[in-house]
């Protein structure tokens, strides 16, 4: 596999973007804002600060929830009998983040949105890999966007009262068929397999990572973003990170 | 292959419409639509898909994630029970095999139940087991449960390309050895949101539409699923299956342009079309077939058309231009997979039916299109499947039958 890690950011509610994407984002819906938010962050973070992605860039996102509290603006709406809103209609499509994300930083390559409740950062990270080999792109960015709705949250805390609800955000990678910079991380491993499971471990994403010795239980999107800083801050040479669940597990070793 | 839709419940149903130009489109329920607007709905004839499932591939499926499964999941089935059933591969030999399933949707993937956040937003107590059920309705994991089998799974949600970037995405897996099968396609079920979201944007034609036609007025939308099994050439020889046709490359790219209009150029569309070429390893002179994603709105046919103009198609090219959302209505996530059977039909038979609605083709698109009574005799084994997306996704599949 050759496959490198040229870039990892994250993006949390707590993150602004300083007025830089004030224009591109004064329309959208938070489940964009997080995705751009965290493009932002990674693209900050390039070799050579040019903050350009190249032209066939791939965009890959993964969700379990996509847009769902916009999806919900638009049944506030439906039920009250007014207009619905023609841009709100159009960002509770999964992939309206995709679609906008690819306007703003100019990504032409593909723009996939996969959705799963299980693992969909890794999904996303499966399908991207599997385009970089066959050269369908040279370089792609793989993303975990996730608004979470205070209905999902209510559901989550009726469901386990003793659940803590599950902090929203975005997570990214830029992946490139080739190193860099010296301090490109090299994916020398990566395995997903997925097994059935009961709806009460995905509703509250149940799954431990391990990240060589330290372990973690964050969630989907906090299991990534714990991964983002190590990916980011390491001061060794090799990740070994495995992710195991009721919904299946995840084996990915990095090295610098 | 497997497909249902307004068309028809089987192949031969389907392409007997397409030949007939046997339009069955329907008047929908009060309240589907915005008050004092209407649109006419392609829906599948079975109220049970499940119903019409081969009895023999009935009986291999586990029964307890069949219950409560929702109309897109029955209808993903129905088509993929068709295609399994096609292409020989039992039940027992599938569930030996690493089988990869890939499906898109578009309304399959959202939680809109209406009744549940009704009663939420107003402080009633509900149950959970209908978010439960929610989490529990991932279509490629359902299918997976209810067929018995292992392998990877994802479900594309990139709306009108999904089913495309499905059949391209299982295309990919089996290339990196993922899988040995797959089950690639699309999938969607007519849904009181879609209606009124497209309403909203002002694409809804109040009769059956009419794609290339100067009196166009919009879309239809409709529901289905199109399903393929696919496999790498090395497994089909070794188990002696029949092979239908090939999927030869496959494009994908973004317009960066607008959230719902696409680039008035097609400018991405010409990118996805030249990377499936040039995977592919032809030039668009090698196409007899164009499926175009033609929807029946005036930009899409536009930029459609203007794309593959600047691609260097011309009148004197051997490739026919010919939408089949006159009889299919436009089926959102499942239109690549219902548009990827019927033009593999449509290579086997050597022939390619009139684009049903267009009678009177738009002067001001650039290129010619088949007209409804204009169907014809294909010369070449080679066809471009087309997709397009709100979000300006584009996507290409080219396709070759096999003798």
């Amino acid at each position: 596999m050759s496959v490198y890690i040229a870039a990892a950011a994250y993006a949390d509610v707590e993150m602004h973007d300083g007025g830089f994407l004030a224009r591109e984002l004064r329309r959208a819906d938070d489940f964009i804002r997080y995705g751009a938010l965290a493009i932002l962050a990674l693209q900050r973070r390039l070799p050579g600060k040019t903050g350009q992605f190249e032209d066939h860039c791939g965009l890959f996102l993964g969700t379990a929830h996509g847009p769902m509290t916009t999806t919900f603006r638009v049944l506030d709406q439906m039920l009250a009998e007014d207009p619905v809103s023609p841009t709100l209609f159009s960002q509770s499509l999964f992939n309206a983040a995709a679609g906008q994300l690819a306007q703003i930083f100019r990504l032409l390559g593909p723009a996939f949105t996969v959705t799963d409740f299980a693992f969909p950062f890794f999904q996303s990270l499966q399908q991207a890999c599997c385009a970089l080999e066959s050269g369908a792109v040279s370089t792609c960015l793989v993303l975990q966007v996730e608004s979470y709705s205070p209905l999902l949250v209510d559901a989550g805390s009726k469901d386990d009262p003793a659940a803590a609800p599950l902090p929203p955000g975005a997570c990214a990678l830029l992946l490139a068929g080739r190193p860099a910079s010296s301090k490109s991380w090299h994916i020398d491993k990566f395995r997903l397999n997925l097994q059935q499971a009961s709806p009460h471990t995905l509703l509250h994403e149940h799954e431990s990572m391990t990240i060589n010795d330290a372990t973690y239980h964050r969630g989907s999107l906090g299991n990534c973003r714990q991964l983002i800083d190590c990916i980011v801050s390491s001061k060794i040479s090799g990740l070994d990170v495995r992710l195991q669940a009721e919904y299946g597990e995840v084996e990915l070793r990095l090295s610098l | 292959m497997g497909i249902c839709c307004g068309a028809g419940s089987r192949l031969e149903s389907v392409w007997k419409s397409l030949l007939d130009h046997q339009v069955c489109c329907t008047q929908p329920q009060e309240n589907f639509f915005p008050p004092h607007q209407s649109s006419p709905l392609f829906t599948v004839q079975e109220d049970n898909p499940l119903a019409v499932i081969n009895s023999l591939w009935r009986t291999q499926l586990q029964q307890q994630p069949l219950r409560d499964i929702n109309r897109t999941t029955a209808l993903a089935l129905l088509a993929a029970t068709q295609a399994l059933e096609q292409s020989q591969i039992g039940a027992s030999e599938i569930r030996r095999k690493r089988l990869g399933i890939v499906v898109g949707t578009t309304v399959g993937c959202t939680f809109h139940n209406e009744d549940y956040y009704l009663a939420w937003k107003t402080g009633q107590d509900q149950d959970v087991g209908r978010v439960l059920a929610y989490i529990d309705s991932n279509i490629a994991a359902r299918l997976h449960a209810i067929l018995g089998t292992s392998g990877p799974r994802a479900v594309v949600t990139s709306a009108c390309t999904s089913a495309t970037d499905a059949i391209g995405l299982a295309h990919l897996w089996l290339e990196n050895d993922l899988c040995d099968v797959a089950l690639a396609g699309g999938c969607d079920e007519i849904s009181r949101f879609a209606c009124h979201g497209f309403s909203s944007l002002k694409l809804l034609s109040p009769a059956p539409c009419r794609p290339f036609d100067r009196d166009r007025q919009g879309l239809n939308i409709g529901e289905g699923a199109g399903i393929l099994v696919m496999e790498s050439t090395g497994h089909a020889a070794a188990r002696g299956g029949r092979v239908l046709g090939k999927v030869l490359g496959y494009g994908c790219a973004s317009d960066a342009y607008h959230p719902t209009a696409p680039h008035p150029q097609g400018l991405g569309l010409q990118r996805a079309v030249v990377q499936a070429l040039a995977a592919a390893g032809i030039s668009l002179d090698d196409i007899a077939y164009i499926n175009a994603h033609g929807t029946g709105t005036r930009t899409n046919d536009l930029a459609e058309l203007t794309a593959l103009q600047h691609l260097g198609l011309t009148a004197d090219n051997p490739a026919i231009i010919q939408s089949s959302k006159g009889l299919t209505g436009h089926t959102l996530g499942a239109a690549g997979g219902i548009e990827a059977v019927i033009t593999l039909q449509s290579l086997h038979s050597q022939y390619a039916p009139g684009t049903t609605g267009c009678t009177h083709p738009d002067p001001d698109l650039p290129l010619p299109v088949l007209t409804e009574n204009d169907g014809c005799t294909l010369h070449g084994c080679r066809a471009l499947n087309l997709s397009l997306a709100f979000g300006g996704g584009n996507s290409a599949l080219v396709l070759e039958a096999s003798a």
